[in-house]
């Protein structure tokens, strides 16, 4: 290239491969969306990850509640707890495409890690129905304690565990046999169950006592029950119900719903370390990717709390749907 | 119709689900909060002022703000003009003071309404019990039983009766979480001009 070239085209070279490096830098931090499910509007909000701003409003079926994101990110799980099924939302069309059966009122599940089934808790018949994803069909129903709510499954997949709301116990499920191999007294009316990152332990909360036992996987003795002093809120206000962990095994959000609090606890010590002021009826919430920041969603005050994970601090209330109630960020 | 009559008693049995630690009468998906308190929605101390009633001019605005008849914009603009006008050095202490006034209020206002749901959420269980009743006396009688008829229409009419109430629960349900939500709203709006300051 002759110089004089050279001196006219390098620049615009150099400026072209600076905005893609950009463009390239930033693309990561805009792609992930989140979402949240509104249960008195049937519809699901989708918001931008980094403006916040809500790009859609997709009406879904009635009353969705629980929601889980597919292991490869291209669809939504959605209890639609009033339509007595369960919808899966299309991420790309933003479309329901599929509808996989249910028993009646659909709550809450989780998902195998490899991604092909879903648990789903049926309050009605005491059991809990395993769904194969991809041929949409229930495939066997296990036994369970009286009125099953919250589930979760073991990062190995070889553990199901699902909360019994009436007899106050967690029961571990071993996978391949179906047999419910521990049944652990936990408080009063459990809710929502979360295994560690490494599998070792499971936190369980319970929405009228107000607590979380934290239970160690292999021995399933109960290592530490959480309790949470919040003076100035009366004792029936504080309920525990959702919770994240973090992915490093420093911190854990605990949503205390109508206490509008989220305690945030050493997953390690197990002491709680501050308290969060943040919308109405705190449900359920979700992190970022990076988990720098936790979002919640307030059943009451209809909209999102945005929370710095590093600071401890709420930084925003994004206005979302009628009754939010769950939160999942899909990178 | 047997069908349907289970269906109903489906119902009743739902309204007989007794969460555990709440009253077996309250008749809503939302667990009952019997009393709410400042602390749930403020972040710092809300002064105990139990004779706040006796100011009249705060009685009335309390009063007015939390009416479900008043627009939530229209009492926010209330709310703000009332913050706007107190001297900056006494903000720190009367706009939470203002705030717990708006608690107590609240309170006051929807406690007779959570004891009338919980009336009707009483007779339900008692409409789902007879109902019950009925079908099993229905199912008893042979069909050519001149009196068949009579009771599968006491038993209808009651079913009609069931459903009604049961539409107007939904509704009625709805009301308490909605003056949760316009104190939550009240006090985010004092918060922020308290940050402001």
């Amino acid at each position: 290239m002759p110089p004089a070239l050279t001196g006219i085209v390098a620049p615009s070279l150099l400026a072209a491969c600076l905005a893609l490096v950009l463009a390239g830098w930033a693309s990561p931090a805009l792609a992930f969306r989140i979402f949240v499910s509104n249960e008195k509007d049937n519809t699901i909000t989708v918001l931008d990850g980094t403006s916040l701003a809500i790009l859609q409003t997709v009406p879904v079926g009635a009353r969705p509640r629980g929601i889980v994101l597919s292991r490869d990110g291209r669809s939504l799980y959605i209890c639609t707890s009033d339509a007595d099924h369960i919808e899966v939302l299309d991420l790309a069309s933003l479309t329901v495409t599929r509808t996989l059966p249910s028993n009646p009122d659909p709550e809450y599940m989780a998902l195998s890690h490899d991604g092909r089934t879903l648990y789903v808790a049926n309050e009605d018949n005491s059991q809990v129905s395993v769904l194969d994803v991809n041929r949409g069909q229930i495939t066997s129903e296990i036994p369970v304690g009286v009125e099953p709510e919250g589930m979760a499954v073991s990062p190995d997949d070889r553990t199901a565990l699902c909360t019994s709301e009436t007899t106050s116990m967690a029961h571990f499920i071993d996978v391949a046999s179906h047999a419910v191999t521990a049944s652990v007294l936990v408080g009063t009316r459990p809710r929502f169950a979360v295994f560690t990152k490494d599998g070792a332990r499971v936190w369980v909360s319970s929405e009228v006592a107000g607590t979380v036992a934290v239970i160690d996987a292999r021995t399933h003795a109960v290592l530490h029950t959480i309790t949470f002093d919040l003076p100035e809120v009366p004792k029936n206000a504080i309920q525990a119900v959702g919770i994240n962990l973090t992915d490093d095994g420093r911190t854990a959000f605990v949503d205390l719903g109508p206490a509008n609090r989220v305690a945030v606890i050493d997953q390690a010590t197990f002491a709680v370390k501050k308290y969060l002021l943040v919308g109405q009826r705190v449900w359920h919430g979700d992190f970022s990717p990076d988990q720098k920041f936790l979002y919640t969603a307030n059943g009451i005050s209809n909209d999102m709390s945005v929370i710095d994970v590093d600071q401890l601090e709420v930084t925003q209330s994004v206005p979302v749907g009628q009754s939010p109630w769950g939160v999942v960020v899909a990178p | 119709m047997k069908g349907f009559a289970a269906a109903i008693l489906l119902l009743a049995v739902r309204a007989n689900a007794q969460v555990p630690g709440q009253s077996p009468d309250w008749p809503c998906a939302q667990r009952l909060v019997e009393t709410l308190s400042a602390g749930s929605y403020w972040t710092g101390p809300v002064p105990d002022h139990p004779d706040w009633r006796n100011d009249q001019d705060l009685f009335s605005l309390v009063s007015e703000l939390v009416d479900r008849d008043t627009p939530e914009a229209q009492g926010l603009a209330k709310l703000g003009s009332y913050a706007d006008a107190v001297p900056p050095d006494q903000r720190a202490s009367r706009l939470p003071a203002l705030f717990g006034a708006l608690v107590d209020q609240t309170n006051d206002e929807r406690t007779p309404l959570i004891q009338r749901l919980e009336q009707l959420g009483r007779r339900q269980r008692g409409m789902g019990d007879t109902i019950a009743a009925i079908s099993t006396r229905i199912d008893a009688m042979p069909p050519t039983d001149p009196h068949r008829d009579d009771v599968v229409g006491e038993r209808d009419f009651d079913v009609r009766a069931f459903q009604q109430t049961q539409h107007t629960m939904r509704y009625a349900c709805e009301v308490p979480p909605a003056m949760e939500r316009r104190l939550g709203v009240y006090a985010r709006a004092l918060q922020a001009r308290l940050a402001a300051k």
